[in-house]
């Protein structure tokens, strides 16, 4: 692992407040995203999980500056991006990529994949030496599709090799940094093993590092180096993946792994049963945010925030005041039902 | 299939159409209704202006007549009335000081309606004139009619308030065309204007500082009819007016109908020439020209006892002609409106340009334009044959389609540029113009004028066209009433001109005064020797046509006959079969 | 040539690294939604026939002067020798004969036929004409003000409600017959190219309303989609995205409302001819014809029949095709 000098992308109290407006007054905000800390080195993939609604897709969205931050920073290759006009994004935009959830969507059903792909290319006026065409085919047969179908629409290719295509136009300008933004959630089961296994290819024959941004743990888990747990806009436990999987201490955390079906466990897997719903991210619960479904939760708990720091001196950090500390499966106390 | 339907059922509607005009047109015979040579006459014997007034063969009384017109008559009360439709309406509610006998054949007779006779020149010097009011005249309520209520309402027609009527009067009793500024109406009800006076309640004075030998015809408009000071509601008159005629007004629904009752107070005895047939007669307003004629034309219930006021439009001409049923129902006949294309001689300067676009004017052609020979009539005088005393005569004959060869002759080469202007309703006219004129050389600048502004906007002396079409019916037969009024270069003001052609010649204008003051029965063969040396000496304007009317009733009217003072039916001795 | 979708996936996933590729060999060409939809239009019986039938009168139109020519009559020639005294056409059916096809106008004499060539050029250009124009300006308005939101929506909306809420015929009424005295003097022609540009114009103030929202509704839903956010995240600026992203997207919507604007044109410069502000005498016009007409119904028939069967046969064939249009555009295939 690279040292934490050398990382690629820095993030720091990043906040995405939307204002509620009534008429024109403004009427509270949806706190989606409410301080986020976290970083990505060269090369490496950090998988960001949480429940929807949780703000990971608005992380990602202003990641590429597609959405404007409401406080907080984010420095690419050292240099602060912010809040950063679009001319000096221009060299950015090279540097970091973004790949979209929905294949159908994500593609302009008027133009023929070749001038997808190369959209990129064009919109900052690059020439590739060969000519972009050259560029194109070059980029179709990386992804695994017939660079012959270059003069091809959208329409007339399935889910998964559409989310090749948007791939492929994500490669185009040769970034160092991919968010994936729920790549492979509208793909059936089969396809998302083939995309993620691309993925994995790629990341490792071009060394990109990516943000990657799921619900799905057991895709995360194939995929990623480093995962971030979030919760109502807050990252409540980051870590390597191992450390993650094996010894996950927030209960947030327990209670998501314990919820991955297992076809190779027989009998009942002692599942974490969360009752009530999420709460409102208009009005956050005070304290830590987890705690109104939290069976360990305490009064400390309302009224003391917990600091997303190292809990057992080791990398991993978690943002509770009781964390577990045994391996997953392991339950240290009874599992208590939490009246909302 | 949807096509071969639509197809299938555009080919059926294509052939009724088709069907419908089947038949060969092989051209008219070029009749264009009676032909009537004019003529007058002021009958001085008192027996004449006595009443009954003759019967008309086959008459009853009884029924309801009606009378269906598309927009509602503007005037009824009597000093304000000056259209058509009002002047042959006011003599059913109103009588005037004298007024003229008429069958309709041209031959007019001018008798004392409320006075004893036409009026007698006391001095022999047509400044002076008197006239004696019959005994036995009443008003719809009974009262009697005396020279104080005549002169009451000639007073009145001084109120600029009360604006409409023809000025003949008020202008030659103040002796100034701006008659309103020299004696005050509303501040001297009680007063007469100059000039006015009633010696005795049976003698009705008239002084005049010049001398005015139409009188007698002047005094048949309506704003001689009698009105008492305390039946006078000003504006509200119009609605309401106060009868001393065989109907009185018993209900006015504006914009939907007129409805005229007897007047039980009316004395046959005393009128020379109305008559009350119909106990009831009713304007129907609302209907247009085509929807009136077809509803006269299938004759069906109320629509028998009526008459279609706005005439056979010429789109329908060619239907009604051909119809020998219609024949009976039918009322045709010249009227005193002329139509010329007045030329502004204040721009076109040059005599051979007027002269040539006499000789270039295809008259046939613009007859055929503007609706063909059941609507007018080529003429090449400056004043319509209804005029007493008219000679038939060409000061350039071109024959009826015009002689383009002559004029370009006259031209010698010339390419004059002529801006016409023409009302915005008739479009078609300009362009039958421009094509005839171009032919002869010229060049013809289109412009088009709302059709409510053109009479002001010609009026104007500093107008900027150089020819447009005028019309013009004199309110009596005679040349006093058109010459001087269209030719009179004194009377050029900065608006409101009758001289549309700006023209002013000394020598012309000397005639005038010589002719009127001859006494009325000797001027119109002077006139007519001037109307020839106008067109000669001056060629002013190129005259055009004479507007024909052609009229439908129901099957059971009768007594409809075309007015030979003006041209529209009069409905005097109108009545229903029973 | 073309794979079905399912086995063209099937194949790829199977070989990810497909044969290598000739740089130079030309790639298999797919078909556009484009071309989809040109194909399922070729399909439909109607939409062909009203296509030949306005290409036929296109055709007839443009080559008014050379028809002329050809037919021995000009449009303004008068041939009053061949009407009767009343002013109507002497002969059969309004006057038709070999050397007049559709016969004589009453009054002036004026040759129907070439007339009414004349007056369909008149009609389809200042038709097309004010589309062109419409179509324009509502699509620039309704892109700006999709595509940016915020006040400039607000703006844009603002002004179309306004425009909308004028009252089209009142307003018509009162300015054109005054705009020609603002131009041209007391003695001068107000030549007939002045009159088209001024009906042209009038149309362009009202009409570009119903293609400005149509198009903003249009630009408001595909914003949102992650192809946008795609080009956006690539670096691209506002001319790239309403033009080269969105504007494709929006042809359909855009052609259909232009096939529709076509005839309300053809019917409304007709409508205000008819009400005397549209194109003067002599200039030959359809709605002029059919109002000078109809009080000839019962007299001659013909001089009605042939403008009104002209002008509801040239509406009804571009009606059927802007419908066929909108069918052969069905957005759910462009999937």
């Amino acid at each position: 692992m690279s040292t934490e000098t050398e990382s690629l992308l820095r993030v720091r109290g990043l906040t995405k407040h939307f204002p509620v407006r009534e008429g024109f007054r403004a009427r509270g905000a949806v706190r989606a995203v409410d301080g986020l800390d976290f970083d990505v080195r060269p090369g490496e993939t950090l998988g960001l999980v949480g429940e929807s609604g949780c703000g990971k897709t608005t992380t990602g969205r202003m990641l590429v500056r597609l959405l404007e931050p409401t406080s907080g920073t984010i420095e690419f290759a050292g240099r602060d991006i912010t809040h950063a006009r679009r001319g000096a994004l221009r060299p950015l935009r090279q540097d970091l990529q973004i790949i979209f959830q929905d294949p159908y969507a994500s593609l302009n059903p008027r133009h023929t994949v070749g001038r997808i792909v190369a959209m990129p290319l064009q919109v900052n006026g690059i020439n590739p030496p060969g000519g972009i065409r050259k560029r194109v085919q070059e980029l179709l047969e990386l992804v695994g599709l017939n660079p012959e179908h270059y003069n091809r629409y959208p329409h007339e290719f399935s889910g998964g090799q559409r989310q090749r295509i948007g791939i492929a136009r994500a490669l185009a300008l040769r970034p160092k940094l991919i968010v994936a933004d729920e790549p492979v959630s509208a793909l059936d089961v089969s396809i998302q093993a083939q995309v993620i296994n691309l993925l994995r290819d790629l990341q490792r024959d071009l060394d990109l590092a990516f943000v990657f941004i799921a619900h799905d743990l057991a895709v995360v888990r194939h995929f990623c180096h480093r995962v971030a747990v979030m919760y109502l806009g807050k990252i409540v436990e980051i870590g390597d993946r191992d450390d993650i999987y094996q010894r996950p201490q927030h209960p947030y955390t327990r209670a998501l792994l314990s919820a991955i079906p297992d076809v190779t466990a027989l009998g009942p897997a002692g599942r974490i049963r969360l009752t009530g719903d999420v709460p409102t991210p208009l009005n956050p619960p005070s304290g830590c945010r987890f705690r109104t479904r939290c069976w360990k939760a305490q009064e400390r708990c309302a009224t003391e925030e917990p600091a997303l720091v190292p809990r057992d001196g080791g990398a991993q950090l978690a943002a509770c005041h009781y964390p577990e500390n045994g391996p997953i499966g392991v339950v240290t106390s009874e599992p208590v039902e939490v009246s909302q | 299939m949807r096509l071969k339907r639509a197809a299938a059922t555009g080919g059926a509607l294509a052939l009724l159409v088709v069907m419908g005009a089947c038949s060969e047109n092989k051209g008219t015979d070029g009749d264009s209704g009676e032909n009537r040579v004019q003529s007058g006459s002021i009958a001085t014997d008192p027996k004449d202006s006595m009443g009954p007034a003759a019967e008309v063969a086959g008459a009853a009384k009884g029924g309801t007549f009606r009378v269906i017109r598309e927009t509602k008559i503007s005037h009824l009360d009597p000093q304000r009335v000056y259209s058509f439709a009002g002047l042959m309406n006011a003599p059913l509610y109103s009588r005037f000081l004298t007024t003229f006998k008429d069958d309709g054949s041209g031959k007019v007779t001018l008798v004392g309606d409320l006075a004893e006779t036409p009026g007698t020149d006391v001095n022999k010097d047509c400044k002076v004139w008197e006239f004696k009011i019959k005994d036995g005249v009443k008003f719809e309520d009974g009262s009697a009619i005396t020279s104080k209520e005549i002169a009451y309402g000639i007073a009145r027609s001084f109120d600029p308030d009360l604006t409409g009527g023809p000025t003949y009067l008020q202008e030659w009793l103040a002796n100034d065309p701006q008659y309103d500024t020299k004696w005050n109406f509303k501040a001297n009800k009680t007063a007469l204007p100059p000039g006015l006076t009633t010696p005795d309640a049976k003698t009705l004075k008239f002084e005049f500082a010049k001398p005015h030998c139409d009188l007698p015809f002047a005094a048949s408009l309506p704003y001689t009819a009698p009105l008492k000071a305390d039946k006078d509601t000003g504006v509200n008159l119009d609605n309401r007016p106060f009868s001393s005629g065989p109907y009185k007004i018993t209900k006015n629904t504006a914009g939907v109908e007129l409805v005229m009752e007897r007047n039980e107070n009316w004395d046959p005895k005393t009128d020379p020439v109305r008559h009350a047939y119909p106990d009831k007669i009713v304007w129907n307003y609302g209907p247009d020209a085509e929807a009136g004629a077809n509803r006269v034309i299938s004759d069906n219930g109320d629509d028998q006892a009526a008459l279609a006021w706005n005439g056979v439009p010429s789109a329908l001409v060619a239907r009604v002609t051909g119809d020998a049923s219609l024949k009976d129902r039918s009322v045709r006949g010249q009227t005193p409106s002329l139509w010329r294309l007045t030329i502004n001689t204040q721009r076109v300067t040059d005599l051979s340009v007027r002269q040539a676009l006499n000789y270039a004017i295809d008259r046939d052609g613009f007859v055929k334009a503007y609706g063909g020979e059941a609507s007018a009539k080529a003429v090449t005088t400056l004043m319509p044959p209804s005029t007493i005393g008219w000679e038939s005569y060409d000061a350039y004959p071109a024959g009826p389609s015009g002689n383009v060869e002559k004029a370009k002759e006259l031209l010698a080469g010339k390419t004059p540029e002529l801006v016409l202007g023409i009302s915005d309703d008739s479009p078609e006219l300009a362009t039958q113009l421009k094509t005839n004129l171009e032919k002869a050389g010229f060049k013809i600048t289109v412009k088009t004028i709302p059709t409510d502004a053109k009479l002001d906007e010609v009026g104007k002396k500093n107008n900027p066209y150089d020819l447009w079409t005028d019309q013009w019916a004199a309110d009596w037969p005679s040349g006093a009433a058109i010459l001087p009024v269209l030719f009179d270069g004194r009377s050029i003001k900065a608006e409101n001109n009758s001289n549309t052609s700006y023209v002013n010649s000394d020598e012309i204008n000397k005639e005038f005064d010589r002719i009127l003051a001859m006494p009325a029965g000797d001027q119109g063969k002077e006139w007519a020797k001037l109307d020839k040396r106008i067109m000669t000496e001056l060629a002013p304007a190129v005259p055009l046509f004479v507007e024909q009317g052609y009229y439908l009733h129901g099957s059971k009217v009768g007594g409809i006959y075309l007015s030979s003072i003006f041209g529209y039916p009069a409905l005097t001795n109108a009545y229903v079969k029973q | 040539m073309s794979l079905s979708p399912v086995e063209g996936a099937a194949r790829a996933e199977m070989e990810p690294a497909a044969d290598p590729v000739k740089p130079d060999e030309q790639g298999i060409v797919g078909r556009s939604p484009g071309q989809l939809a040109w194909a399922r239009l070729r399909r439909d019986r109607t939409a062909m026939v009203s296509g030949v039938v306005l290409v036929l009168f296109v055709v007839l139109a443009l080559a008014a002067p050379l028809i002329a020519k050809l037919y021995g009559v000009g449009p303004n020639e008068q041939f009053q020798q061949l009407l009767d005294g009343n002013g109507m056409p002497l002969g059969y059916v309004g006057g038709i004969t070999g050397d007049h096809w559709f016969g004589l106008e009453p009054r002036l004499g004026r040759d129907i036929f070439i007339r009414m060539i004349y007056g369909m050029r008149t009609s389809l250009f200042i038709a097309f004409a004010a589309a062109l124009v419409t179509t324009a300006i509502g699509v620039a308005a309704g892109i700006l003000a999709g595509f940016l939101g915020g006040i400039v929506d607000t703006v844009i909306s603002w002004i179309t409600d306004v425009a909308l809420a004028l009252p089209f015929l009142i307003f018509a009424l009162a300015v054109v017959p005054t705009v020609g005295l603002r131009f041209y003097g007391p003695r001068e022609e107000v030549p007939p190219a002045f009159q088209v540009i001024v009906l042209i114009g009038i149309f362009a103030a009202f009409g570009w309303t119903s293609t400005a929202r149509l198009v903003r509704g249009q630009v408001i839903s595909l914003r949102e989609r992650e192809f946008v956010e795609a080009a956006r995240a690539s670096g691209a600026g506002l001319g790239h995205m309403l033009f080269r992203q969105l504007l494709p997207n929006l042809w359909a919507p855009i052609l259909v409302a232009f096939s529709l604007a076509v005839p309300s044109y053809i019917t409304g410069e007709a409508a205000l001819s008819f009400l005397g502000i549209g194109i003067l005498e002599p200039t030959a016009d359809f709605g002029r014809m059919i109002f000078q007409s109809i009080p000839y119904l019962q007299t001659d028939p013909a001089y009605v029949f042939f403008p009104g069967v002209t002008i509801f046969i040239l509406v009804l064939a571009f009606n059927l095709l802007g419908d066929a249009l909108r069918d052969a555009l069905d957005p759910k295939s462009s999937r």
